[in-house]
């Protein structure tokens, strides 16, 4: 195994605030790691330091092996950055920002020829190449932008929460080129909001409040879930959350639109029967065990963590 | 290293050539703006309204008044019967001068006196009040010559100073004007193109990117200058081509000497330029800076207010302007054939200038954005 990143009690302040408090994180050859948490939560900030924009204010991080700071230059080398705002010029074309990408790396002749070809192929960009690059969708703006990150095969790929803003379908098929990638070998860290990605990948950080609450893989962060999730659908939710709240068996209740999820120690029948009893009154549509997935883990992390704070 | 700044300078002018409003609106602005201004100054000052209050009613008075009318600058608008008159005539900028012939005017021309006549002008018309002053004080004195002592201009010439205008023989303002005009011209727009090098990367979002590029922070800003320049250097050659070629200005000294120093100059104005653009966090602000700078320089260049006329203090700092400098050296070479040995105050000047700017620049510039 080798270490790719590697993050020692990385803070930052602007100013008065503190973005990120005492952050360590080792991250290997070939992970694809997810930063994962609410919006200000401090994942741009982590992934502005990893990318050598940005300087920690105390802490420090290494990037293969080069100290971010002091070696910004050669850190610059083996890492594609993508931020989260579309970094790419607007006013150029698909080629003429591909093209500028390669030359500021210095990817020349038959190199150049043969990596925009496998950039197109994998993008699916070609049809596009004599568009400006302000006019895609939102999608193909990302494409792009991780195309262009990808022109020089930098070693680790840093992506900005490369999804927000795109849709359902173009979000599934940017996560298929990132398991592509994953499958090559490419150390690939990046940040989201949305817990189905961090479900695929193969290491989450959760980050809440500019501290790391968790950094496992998505299986072992589930099963800090103490006991079993419960979905209940009612006539009246309000009502039946109200009534479950103080109850001995549940450790939390999330609400999820039209069902409340249930985090119990167990889901038993025997128990199950005693939160009928309990609802006496609510017409109740739906109550039955159902998976844990990462968001009830997610946010079972958050409300924890806000009760030690309130504790 | 020139690989990298060529990179860069490539997709700063590729920037450009997708920009459908700026690089038309220098040219055919800056083209328009120069001609204007040939057209406006190349008309010499005539036809200045004049009311007349002919106290005297003298054939003498009436041979005085028949004098001024028929010069090219004074036309004789308007007999009024009082001085109050005029006044009211002034406000309404129907007459810039006023002359008022005393009564007694044409007896006392005919016993072979001269008589004062009164002249009122209107200074809010400064430009054709001084115009029209001069020319009705030496009418007056050549029509009292010939009424009073039966002489003409040619008897007593001799006796009067003898004046020689050297570099503009005709003293005509657009060859005053248009080379200051087109130094503005050129400048401004380097300045401006300067600004938004790295301004507008920041706006735009796109900054970040480039700072994760392996390249030099002096590569990029160099790479971003090198646009500019080129810009500017164009637009010199083409309102210089303009000023000589189309609106006949002389060019008596010698080209590649300006065009050298034409070149330190932008440099400076450049530098500037993308001092504020680091400075700005927005296109908009930029602007902003770039225009409040310009009238700085306006002021200080020495073209609308003399600088010599200014206090102590302001002249000295004027000469941080580095326009100031390139009219003294425009003027110089134009219309007086110097070269760089009267003119190396201002060309060292424009250099050390242009230094300062560069290293504080260098010293601004930073490889983070926060």
């Amino acid at each position: 195994m080798e270490t790719m990143i590697e993050l020692q009690g990385l803070s930052r302040r602007f100013g008065t605030v503190t973005a990120l408090t005492d952050i360590d994180l080792t991250i290997q050859k070939g992970e694809l790691f997810g930063i994962v948490g609410p919006d200000g939560a401090g994942k741009s900030t982590l992934l502005r330091l990893i990318a050598a924009v940005l300087d920690p204010s105390a802490g420090t991080a290494h990037i293969h092996g080069f100290e971010s700071v002091r070696e910004a230059e050669q850190v610059k080398h083996h890492i594609g950055y993508m931020p989260q705002r579309f970094g790419l010029y607007p006013d150029l074309t698909v080629a003429e920002n591909l093209d500028f990408a390669a030359q500021l790396f210095g990817v020349k002749g038959a190199q150049r020829t043969e990596r925009l070809h496998r950039l197109y192929e994998f993008t699916n960009l070609e049809r596009f190449k004599s568009r400006p690059a302000g006019l895609l969708s939102g999608g193909m703006k990302k494409k792009l932008g991780l195309a262009c990150a990808m022109i020089h095969h930098p070693a680790i790929l840093l992506l900005d929460e490369p999804t927000t803003g795109v849709d359902p379908v173009a979000r599934r098929n940017f996560w298929d080129l990132l398991s592509g990638l994953h499958a090559e070998g490419i150390t690939t860290v990046v940040s989201t909001p949305y817990m189905d990605e961090a479900e695929r990948c193969n290491r989450v950080a959760f980050l809440f409040k500019g501290r790391v609450l968790a950094c496992d893989t998505p299986e072992h962060i589930k099963e800090k879930v103490p006991g079993k999730v419960v979905v209940l659908e009612t006539s009246d939710n309000r009502r039946a959350h109200q009534l479950l709240e103080d109850g001995i068996l549940i450790l939390d209740i999330q609400t999820y639109g039209e069902q409340l999820n249930l985090v119990m120690q167990s889901d038993t029948p025997h128990v199950l029967d005693a939160i009928r009893q309990r609802l006496d009154g609510i017409t109740i549509h739906r109550l039955e065990p159902a998976p844990i997935r990462m968001e009830e883990a997610f946010i079972y992390l958050v409300n924890q963590a806000e009760r030690e704070v309130l504790a | 290293m020139i690989g990298h700044i060529i990179t860069i300078a490539w997709k700063e002018l590729l920037h450009l050539r997708k920009d459908r409003f700026l690089i038309p609106v220098f040219v055919i602005g800056g083209i328009l703006e120069l001609s204007l201004i040939a057209w406006a100054t190349g008309q010499p000052i005539d036809n200045i309204p004049m009311a007349v209050v002919d106290l005297d009613q003298s054939p003498q008075s009436e041979a005085l008044i028949d004098a001024l009318d028929a010069s090219d600058t004074l036309t004789h608008k308007q007999t009024v019967s009082s001085v109050d008159k005029v006044y009211d005539l002034m406000q309404r900028n129907d007459a810039v001068l006023g002359v008022v012939i005393p009564e007694g005017y044409g007896a006392a021309v005919t016993a072979g006196e001269r008589p004062s006549v009164r002249l009122i002008s209107n200074g809010a018309e400064a430009v054709q009040a001084t115009e029209a002053e001069r020319t009705a004080q030496d009418i007056i004195f050549r029509q009292g010559m010939r009424d009073a002592y039966h002489m003409e201009p040619a008897d007593y010439e001799s006796e009067l100073p003898k004046v020689t205008v050297k570099y503009n023989e005709d003293l005509k303002r657009g060859w005053y004007t248009l080379p200051a005009e087109s130094g503005f011209i050129f400048y401004i727009f380097t300045v401006i193109l300067a600004s938004l090098a790295i301004s507008r990367e920041r706006e735009r979002g796109t900054y970040e990117q480039l700072l994760v590029m392996p390249y030099r922070s002096i590569e990029v800003i160099l790479g971003k200058a090198l646009a500019p320049m080129l810009v500017g250097t164009s637009l010199f050659l083409a309102m210089m081509g303009l000023t000589v070629f189309a609106f006949g200005v002389p060019f008596r000294g010698s080209f590649i000497l300006l065009l050298v120093i034409a070149l330190l100059y932008l440099m400076a104005e450049m530098n500037k330029g993308v001092l504020m653009s680091i400075g700005s966090r927005t296109q908009l602000q930029a602007m902003l800076l770039v225009f409040v700078l310009a009238i700085v320089d306006m002021i200080f260049s020495g073209y609308a207010v003399a600088v010599d006329t200014m206090p102590p203090a302001i002249r000295t700092l004027s000469n941080f302007v580095p326009i100031r400098h390139w009219l003294i050296i425009v003027r110089g070479v134009m219309l007086k054939d110097v070269g760089l040995s009267v003119l190396w105050p201002h060309v060292a000047a424009i250099l050390a200038i242009g230094v300062v700017y560069a290293t504080i620049t260098a010293s601004q510039y930073r490889r983070h954005t926060d």
